[in-house]
């Protein structure tokens, strides 16, 4: 069973000419106990998917289900935990008395609501803050008070928008923390970001949302392979002679200082590479497939879409 | 129930915050002080006899809000008043009361008050039924006897708040009729007049008049519920409380609350019951306390009064129910207010031309009277919770016999049937139209 299953969702926003259309027939699934980010740009249609797997928006067509059932249903939210992006609490709310509303529409019995409120508010750095209104909290405050509200009702499935927005770098790498915390908790984390380091770092998959389509999906490992490319570092750095013999085994090959990077058609090609270069008394001291950072995978998406 | 107390919880929170419960608790407390600084003290029996008989012939007509009095033309003296004794004759249930003696001066001075009382009754008669006197022919008056002279006598003290009276012929003195009437009452604080009413712990303090001690309370309750409650209070707490749901309905909290596994319609009407347990929490205080302060300083406890709080409560949850859809709509706090004001204000307009036709043109041009009496039949009819808050305080204080007497004419007969009825399910379409505009939007 998935913890998260959209299939063939659509939006389309305002009618006519005006029309804009924020998903074009999505659909994907998320495993329990997987942390799955989805990128994309600003009105890629990421907080549209997430609003209707939540029934905040409703779909024209398609489906949403969590857990197995149906996202219309307001049971289908009760293991949910959600952060929005530019959420707000309203001001006249302290930290405790936000958490305890939210705890209690979250279905949280009041005397685990009695022990969880204090301690989700140690977790988010708020116990002293507690009894303040939020009208006098900082924006990470507020981030952080949401976080904690997203946590109250103890979710299995966890939806983030942008979790670490207006928070400063050691709140980033706190945030950080807990979500491997709760990903080792086996929980199911949707994650929303613009910071692809924190995507790169705590995912395990990752969707690319494009013009209201999913246009890349699959896991880092998969995502950030650069195809047949491997960097093989050497000693000494391989003559210019030696480069021209390996350009007639390789589709492209690159000196850097200490070593080269080449392209080869099929990945058993770069064995004739090591080959050559040993048999030309040049030592191998490393060699790796080469890797993409998911900006550069987000990027070229695009640039491919465009 | 656990998230509906929640929800309440934070509403109370919200209405803290901006102030409103603060502002009203203190009206409410001032006006407890104020109700606390009432007492009524009893007269002397005597005194209040003599001042009454001197009045046998002012005959006030009192309807509603209106008060016209008028002479009854006759002349005539009085004794001192005594109190009753054993050897006195008179039936036992009058022991313990008083006595005066009436010397009219001509026999057509008794006969013409007699007559004056009667087409008094008639026309008080006339006006209950909303018959225009001038238009309606008078009917003919009996003819005075012995009988309708004891039974003018015995009827003016009875209305005077007498629930014993005795009247006797006591022969002519002088050329004139002479009566002993003697009177009793089982309840003082119904008699006309019988007590002084102090205001402000003795700063203030002035007979009752023409009014016994249970009208002026049942003045004071109506007034408490129907101007201070009824229209202040409500009027405020509308300003107030239609902020609520735009509150709610704000983006990026509306969406932490749909998160939630709560249905729409739930969550909205939860929101929408957390503005009325707070109107109902200020009705409590209010009525709470200035009930509270009545019944220690003057004795005066009726349920009736109590029951205004439900009136309150339901004017305002019928009003509030206006500020629902408009608030889906518009997530506007000042619309809200202005809308629920609005129906509240056109509501009453439309009854109150209602009124203004019925009393000046009948039945009024049919086109105009179709269209007016729809548009009444669908606007809440909020007015009329201030004739119920009327008709409740005054059976709570006074007896039936004074009831009857002195104050079931002022009350309009209201269907209540269909004038609750109606309002009740036009607060219910509107907190439909309200739950369905909610259920089905995007946010």
């Amino acid at each position: 069973m998935d913890a998260i299953l959209a299939a063939g969702l659509r939006k389309r926003y305002g009618r006519g000419a005006r029309a804009v259309e924020a998903l074009r027939g999505v659909s994907l699934q998320v495993r329990p106990g997987e942390i799955y980010g989805l990128l994309g740009r600003n009105g890629a249609g990421k907080t549209t998917l997430i609003k209707i797997l939540l029934d905040i928006v409703r779909a024209d067509a398609g489906e949403g289900r969590i857990l197995d059932q149906p996202s219309g249903r307001p049971q289908a939210r009760r293991p949910v935990g959600y952060l929005p992006e530019d959420h707000r609490f309203p001001e006249y709310q302290t930290g405790e008395s936000a958490l305890r509303l939210h705890g209690a529409m979250a279905g949280v019995a009041s005397a685990t609501l009695r022990r969880r409120v204090p301690e989700l508010l140690e977790l988010v750095g708020l116990t002293a803050a507690a009894g303040r209104k939020v009208r006098g909290y900082s924006k990470g405050m507020k981030q952080r008070l949401g976080l904690a509200q997203a946590l109250v009702g103890d979710p299995r499935i966890l939806f983030l928008d942008e979790p670490t927005d207006g928070v400063d770098p050691v709140g980033r790498a706190e945030i950080r923390a807990l979500l491997e915390r709760l990903k080792q908790q086996d929980r199911t984390i949707f994650l929303n970001s613009h910071l692809l380091s924190e995507v790169e770092r705590v995912c395990d998959r990752v969707g690319i949302l494009e013009g209201g389509l999913l246009v890349r999906e699959g896991t880092l490992d998969a995502l950030t392979r650069a195809g047949n490319v491997f960097r093989i570092e050497t000693a000494p750095p391989p003559t210019p002679e030696l480069l021209e013999q390996l350009r007639a085994l390789v589709v492209a090959v690159e000196a850097f200082p200490g070593g080269v990077e080449v392209s080869v058609e099929r990945e058993p090609d770069v064995d004739r590479v090591v080959d050559l270069l040993r048999a030309r008394g040049v030592g191998i001291r490393g060699l790796a497939g080469k890797r993409l950072s998911l900006e550069e995978v987000f990027l070229q998406t695009l640039e491919a879409g465009a | 129930m656990r998230v509906w107390l929640a929800v309440f919880r934070d509403a109370l929170a919200e209405a803290w915050d901006r102030r409103a419960f603060q502002v009203l608790s203190a009206f409410a407390l001032l006006f407890t002080l104020a109700c606390f600084s009432i007492a009524f003290h009893v007269r002397t029996a005597a005194d209040v006899l003599e001042e009454r008989a001197r009045e046998l012939d002012q005959l006030t007509l009192r309807m509603g809000s209106s008060t016209s009095s008028s002479h009854g033309g006759g002349s005539f003296e009085l004794s001192a008043a005594s109190a009753v004794r054993a050897g006195d004759g008179l039936p036992p249930e009058l022991e313990g009361g008083h006595w005066i003696e009436v010397r009219f001066l001509a026999p057509a001075d008794l006969d013409t008050m007699v007559q004056s009382w009667q087409r008094h009754e008639q026309q008080r008669a006339a006006r209950r039924l909303f018959v225009d006197e001038e238009e309606q022919d008078p009917e003919p008056l009996p003819p005075v006897g012995a009988p309708e002279r004891r039974s003018f006598l015995e009827q003016r003290f009875r209305a005077f708040g007498y629930d014993h009276v005795h009247v006797a012929e006591q022969g002519e003195r002088d050329g004139g009729p002479v009566y002993r009437v003697a009177v009793r009452s089982a309840r003082d604080e119904e008699v006309e007049g019988g007590h002084a009413v102090s205001l402000l712990f003795g700063l203030w303090e002035f007979p009752t008049g023409e009014f016994s001690a249970a009208e002026m309370m049942v003045m004071f309750q109506t007034g408490l519920a129907n101007t201070f409650a009824g229209f202040i209070g409500l009027l405020v707490a509308l300003l107030v409380s239609a902020g609520f749901l735009p509150s709610l309905l704000q983006k990026g909290t509306l969406d932490l609350m749909l998160a939630r596994p709560i249905g729409r319609s739930r969550l909205l009407l939860y929101k929408y019951s957390g503005g009325i347990g707070f109107v109902f929490l200020f009705g409590l205080l209010l009525f709470g306390g200035t009930w509270l302060a009545f019944a220690v300083r003057t004795d005066f406890a009726s349920l009736g009064y109590l029951a205004c709080i439900l009136t309150l409560v339901f004017g305002f949850a019928v009003l509030y129910a206006v500020a629902v859809p408009v608030a889906v709509l518009t997530r506007s706090g000042t619309l809200s207010a202005l809308a629920a004001v609005g129906v509240w204000g056109a509501g009453s307009a439309v009854a109150t031309t209602r009124q203004v036709l019925d009393m000046t043109v009948g039945e009024g041009p049919s086109g105009l009277r179709q269209v007016l009496d729809a548009v009444y039949t669908v606007l809440p009819k909020v007015s009329d919770l201030g004739d119920l808050n009327a008709w409740m305080v005054s059976r709570g204080l006074l007896s039936e016999q004074a009831w009857e007497l002195r104050f079931s004419h002022q009350v309009p007969e209201v269907d209540w049937v269909f004038s609750l009825g109606t309002t009740a399910l036009f607060a219910l379409g509107m907190l439909g139209l309200g739950v369905w505009q909610f259920r089905r939007r995007d946010y």
